[in-house]
């Protein structure tokens, strides 16, 4: 059982390999360049070093356009909103609504600028673990525990999280039917019948998740772990020459987009 | 004789709010290489006592409550128990928490912050021992309750440990992972660890040195396994049971085929009805 916001294509690519820190920067500074940028030609730049990054991750095509569904109507909406309300000399006017060329033109390019930027985003979500994600973006937030922000503890909260996903999903399985024998319907009447439905079987997986919660902690401690401390790790972050090299590059499309 | 590993003597300990004490006056001392077995019914203080001895709770009071030579009274010395002493739990679900099971084994280690390259090479010893080799980037909830207890007991032993403490680890396990799980303790005492051994199997505590019975959280036996069956008075009283041998055994007397001695193993009893015939 795969959660769906797990999202990530197992490979062993370029991009796969690279530090989670410097993929996390570079789409950063890409996803910030293009909201600077705004002509059609630096655009072209950006979606090219995109779907470039995006091929040497050897990620099927349909894993970037199932990723991008959900946000069809985002895109849409944007479109539809400047198209609707941009102002310039229209050529066809109707109560509130007025078309112009330069509006048209606008929609097009906001919309493009939200795929392109989905795009590099789901580079670096495909062929990067949430696990390693985590850890990356733990280390980029560093500076924050000057602030006393726990960033180590929030990193391994998250980690935990995802690792017990896959267990309560099986719980809450092993509860449904569990009711369902008790006579419980799930599947039919309306919206809110079925929600209330659902109240017996979350009380149950809290109170579970509740003493997994206890266990967890004891069994944590058991194996040396308090919070504050200075953990090491058995496979560290660990930034190469590929990784120095995709920031240089990164910068190299960056400045290109913002100069043609 | 050197000192005991786990050398408790008056200990206490009461939940808050309680009226009553969860474990009272309580004695145990389990040397290097040492087999103690606790058994007693539920609520009897096993689990408290298994926490308690790894430094993982407070105890209430006691004349001397030491453990691998950290004082178990004070909170340092209940942090630096948990180095030595460590704990393997009932269910081995709640106890990995990394996303595969090499990075469970190295959880231990990297929170007392030892060097990725030891760490690495001692996961790999780990995963060599308990045969976890081909499992190290399986995800935890992927494994079968014994690769799990078995992936659990290799983070818990990652850490050197000089005592092991064993909470009922084999209650929630299938035939083949219950005989993967003792293999791997039998294997422990051999290497000189101090265990203690609590369950509610009479068969897994044959081959202790010592069996300490709990009652409502007081010590109401400690000594040698066969005394322990042979007080059939005090078996039913605890609530136990007998081991399979020993059923058969009595079973036999019962329809007037007594055996000389009460056999705690299937070898004692087959030599036993060999003996008869």
């Amino acid at each position: 059982m795969r959660p769906a916001i797990a999202q990530y294509y197992p490979g062993d690519s370029l991009m796969h390999r690279l530090d989670p820190r410097a993929k996390f920067v570079a789409v950063s500074a890409l996803a910030l360049a293009l909201f600077v940028r705004d002509s059609f030609l630096g655009l072209a730049v950006y979606a090219a070093a995109a779907a470039l990054a995006y091929a040497i991750s050897g990620v099927p095509v349909r894993w970037f356009w199932r990723a991008f569904k959900p946000l069809l109507w985002l895109v849409g909406l944007t479109f539809l909103a400047q198209v609707v309300f941009a102002r310039g000399t229209p050529f066809f006017s109707f109560w509130f609504v007025h078309l112009s060329w330069s509006g048209i033109e606008l929609a097009a390019f906001l919309s493009l600028r939200l795929v392109v930027l989905v795009l590099a985003g789901s580079v670096l979500t495909l062929t990067t673990t949430p696990i390693a994600l985590t850890d990356g973006l733990a280390w980029l937030g560093r500076p924050l525990r000057r602030i006393k922000v726990p960033t180590d503890e929030l990193a391994l909260m998250v980690t935990i999280a995802l690792r017990f996903i896959p267990t309560l999903l099986v719980e809450l399985d092993t509860i449904m039917r569990a009711q369902r024998a008790r006579g419980a319907d799930f599947r039919s009447g309306g919206l809110r019948e079925r929600a209330r439905a659902l109240v017996p079987v979350l009380i149950p997986l809290f109170v579970l998740s509740f003493r997994r919660a206890d266990d967890l902690a004891l069994a944590m401690e058991a194996r040396c772990y308090q919070p504050g401390i200075v953990r090491t790790r058995l496979h560290p972050l660990r930034a190469g020459r590929a990784d120095v090299l995709l920031l240089v590059v990164t910068a190299a499309v960056i400045a290109a987009g913002l100069l043609v | 004789m050197t000192a005991p590993l786990l050398d408790i003597s008056g200990l206490h300990y009461r939940y808050p709010g309680a009226r009553s004490d969860a474990l009272a006056d309580l004695d145990l001392s389990v040397h290097e290489g040492e087999f103690v077995a606790v058994v007693g019914a539920n609520g009897s203080g096993k689990s408290t006592l298994a926490r308690l001895l790894g430094g993982l709770d407070r105890p209430a009071a006691a004349r001397r409550a030491g453990a691998c030579g950290h004082d178990l009274l004070t909170g340092d010395g209940r942090l630096a128990a948990r180095r030595d002493v460590g704990v393997l739990f009932q269910n081995p679900e709640n106890q990995l928490v990394a996303e595969h099971v090499e990075e469970d084994i190295a959880f231990g280690l990297e929170n007392l912050g030892w060097p990725s390259a030891d760490i690495r090479r001692r996961v790999d010893e780990m995963l060599a021992r308990f045969d976890l080799k081909d499992l190290r980037r399986r995800e935890p909830h992927l494994l079968s309750g014994g690769q799990k207890q078995r992936a659990a007991l290799a983070g818990v032993l990652a850490i050197p440990r000089r005592a092991i403490v064993l909470d009922e680890p084999t209650a929630m396990l299938d035939p083949a992972g219950r005989a993967d799980v003792l293999a791997a303790v039998a294997a422990l005492r051999v290497e000189g660890l101090a265990v203690v051994y609590i369950t509610q199997e009479m068969d897994e505590v044959v081959g202790a040195d010592t069996v300490v019975g709990l009652e409502g959280g007081s010590e109401v036996y400690a000594g040698g396994v066969d005394d322990l069956f042979a007080d059939g008075e005090l078996v039913r009283r605890l609530n136990l049971g007998l081991p399979v041998a020993a059923e058969v055994a009595q079973e036999l007397a019962r329809r007037g085929r007594p055996l000389p001695a009460l056999p705690l193993t299937l070898d004692a009893l087959l030599a036993g009805l060999s003996e008869r015939s």
